[in-house]
């Protein structure tokens, strides 16, 4: 059986009729990883015994209680190495956890076991989630699926290119700056950044706290659906999850016009903007307007300082959360040192890669004494003046469309040696964290080199549902989404 | 803000205050990427913030804290199962009374 084209619905689909058994799937799935690996290097790690042990037990329960399965039973699922998972190695992609084997699972693993799925395997990412083009793990670069030359995005590369290239049906990434969108992009995938507080961070590896967001990476709308549905809610462990509650976000994903107002930016906002990228946004603008729904210009005149605040705000906070890695309690620690300090110094030294350490400088400067006001604080008040562009803009439209990136995948290595130039290339997705919207990313076309480009649909705080019907609007009537079929590897 | 000057003294501060370390022949390709990131922060300058709120939180809704009742938490066991150096179900670390 061909499994390199399946999704959660359709794998949902085959258990059900019976035509296939979840270890058969969890199989299939850890031996095309093995095979793939070597080529795309998604995987830190591959999950065999107990997955397969779990896949028999649900074959057993699906057996005994056909009428009473749950939402992702036996969906064999690969997420990002940033949620610790019980009893499986978790790395967030740094050699200062390169052999931490956590006690206990995030809230995002236990829904997704809960629900019924079986987590065969973590995937690659940018050390601690910081980068965007997956050239920061301690694990080595992912490759595109599209151009094995060129970067899947960052952080969550390994999950985008391993959903793209059929390793996994799904993933679930985490997006601060745009790592769930931008990677889906660059990989022809559908990838929805939730809003912030819509799905618990409690075992999700923090980097930084009011902006990390966990979210569906999925090849189409309607597996999205499904994902959020299945992880989304309060969760008495994560005080800023919010008790809003879960819409059942499939019953929304009949994409209807009639529910969809769309804002669009001046044009001159997109100088300097690929102009293929700029040509797919512009026909998936013409789409809409073809359907008749209204179009609004409306302005957010600050986003243009969002990639200035984020990296005082996001770096400050992650020099704050990274404290903890001190070779005490767990992770690495440095085999050569005189005295404490020391041990504290080398350990830090050795385990973390340039671009945390980059980060961390950089954070630790924004929050030091002289300097707090001038840049942690000044950054924290640009944030609010984006989010008020935002709250704005929503008072008159439900949906903001916008390019996910400024171009499409870089070549691996083309960016690695001037941080500055990468982190301009998170322009378009950076406001929305800032702001903490849900947004989706969805396929735009390709350009003449075959690579994918996106397009981001953005929303109002808490209206995924909203969103995921516009995305399949957009989905049904676009001719932009069938780019993974190209996908044979 | 006037503008900042990247120099090692600053560095060496920065890695002192964050208990970390780079190699000194790292030193130059440092301080020039974080004296370029700084030079274009620099652009928030332009905007005037005196009246503006910080925003620190993703969110601005009530946080509820959940009650105060004892739960199970971690085993010892488990708590030190991934330390560097246990020793009798404790974190072993270098001496530090002279």
């Amino acid at each position: 059986m061909d499994i390199s084209k399946l999704g959660i619905f359709e794998i949902k689909s085959l258990l059900l009729k019976r035509e296939v058994s979840c270890t058969e799937l969890v199989k299939a799935y850890i031996e095309r990883a093995e095979r793939l690996n070597g080529i795309l290097n998604c995987f830190i790690t591959i999950n065999r015994e107990s997955a397969l042990i779990e896949a028999k037990q649900t074959d057993e329960i699906i057996q005994k209680n056909p009428d009473g399965i749950r939402p992702l039973d036996g969906l064999p699922i690969a997420i990002k190495d940033i949620f610790v998972t019980r009893n499986i190695r978790t790395t967030c992609g740094s050699k200062i956890l390169g052999n931490f084997v956590p006690p206990f699972d995030a809230t995002v693993v236990r829904r997704l076991r809960d629900a019924g799925a079986i987590i065969f395997g973590k995937l690659n990412m940018d050390e601690f989630a910081m980068g965007s083009s997956n050239e920061n793990s301690y694990f080595g670069p992912v490759k595109n699926p599209f151009d094995l030359s060129r970067s899947p995005g960052g952080s969550s590369g390994g999950s985008a290119a391993a959903v793209a290239a059929g390793l996994t049906p799904a993933s679930v990434g985490t997006d601060t700056g745009g790592s769930i969108r931008q990677p889906a992009a660059f990989c022809g995938i559908v990838g929805m950044k939730p809003s912030y507080g819509r799905i618990s961070r409690y075992g999700m590896i923090a980097f930084s706290s009011s902006l990390d967001q966990a979210g569906p990476m999925c090849r189409n709308v309607r597996d999205c659906a499904i994902l959020l549905e299945s992880i989304a809610g309060n969760d008495p462990k994560d005080s800023t999850t919010m008790s809003t509650p879960v819409p059942h976000y499939t019953e929304w994903i009949v994409g209807d016009p009639s529910e969809i107002t769309v804002g669009i930016l001046r044009p001159d906002t997109y100088e300097g903007v690929n102009p293929e990228v700029l040509s797919a946004y512009q026909n998936v603008v013409n789409l809409f307007a073809k359907h008749n729904i209204p179009i609004t210009e409306i302005e957010l005149p600050h986003i243009k300082y969002a990639v200035a605040v984020y990296y005082l705000i996001a770096t400050s906070e992650a020099s704050s959360n990274l404290a903890r890695y001190d070779g005490v309690r767990y992770g690495f620690r440095s085999g050569e040192f005189g005295n404490l300090r020391e041990m504290y110094i080398k350990t830090r030294m050795e385990g973390f890669g340039d671009e945390v350490k980059r980060r961390i400088i950089l954070g630790t400067f924004a929050l030091s004494s002289g300097y707090y006001d001038a840049f942690f604080r000044k950054a924290s008040q640009v944030r609010r003046l984006i989010a008020n562009d935002f709250y704005k803009a929503f008072s008159k439209v439900n949906t903001i469309i916008m390019p996910v990136t400024p171009d499409v995948a870089f070549r691996l290595g083309e960016k690695v040696s001037d941080p500055l130039s990468m982190y301009l290339s998170d322009i378009f997705t950076i406001p929305v964290n800032l702001a903490g919207l849900p947004a989706i990313s969805m396929p735009a076309g390709r350009n003449r080199e075959g690579l994918p480009i996106g397009v981001q649909f953005i929303g109002k705080p808490f209206d995924e549902h909203t969103l995921l019907n516009t995305a399949a609007f957009y989905e049904r009537e676009s001719m932009c989404m069938n780019i993974l079929n190209e996908v044979n590897l | 803000m006037s503008k900042i000057v990247v120099d090692d003294k600053l560095i060496e501060h920065l890695l002192n205050l964050s208990m970390l370390g780079i190699e000194r022949s790292e030193y130059d390709r440092f301080r020039t990427q974080i004296q370029r990131i700084l030079d274009y922060i620099g652009m928030l300058d332009e905007l005037k913030t005196d009246d503006v709120s910080p925003m620190f939180g993703g969110i601005e809704c009530p946080q509820f804290l959940r009650m105060d009742i004892t739960q199970e938490c971690l085993a010892r066991t488990s708590a030190v199962q991934n330390a560097p150096s246990e020793k009798e179900g404790l974190f072993e670390i270098p001496k530090v009374i002279e």
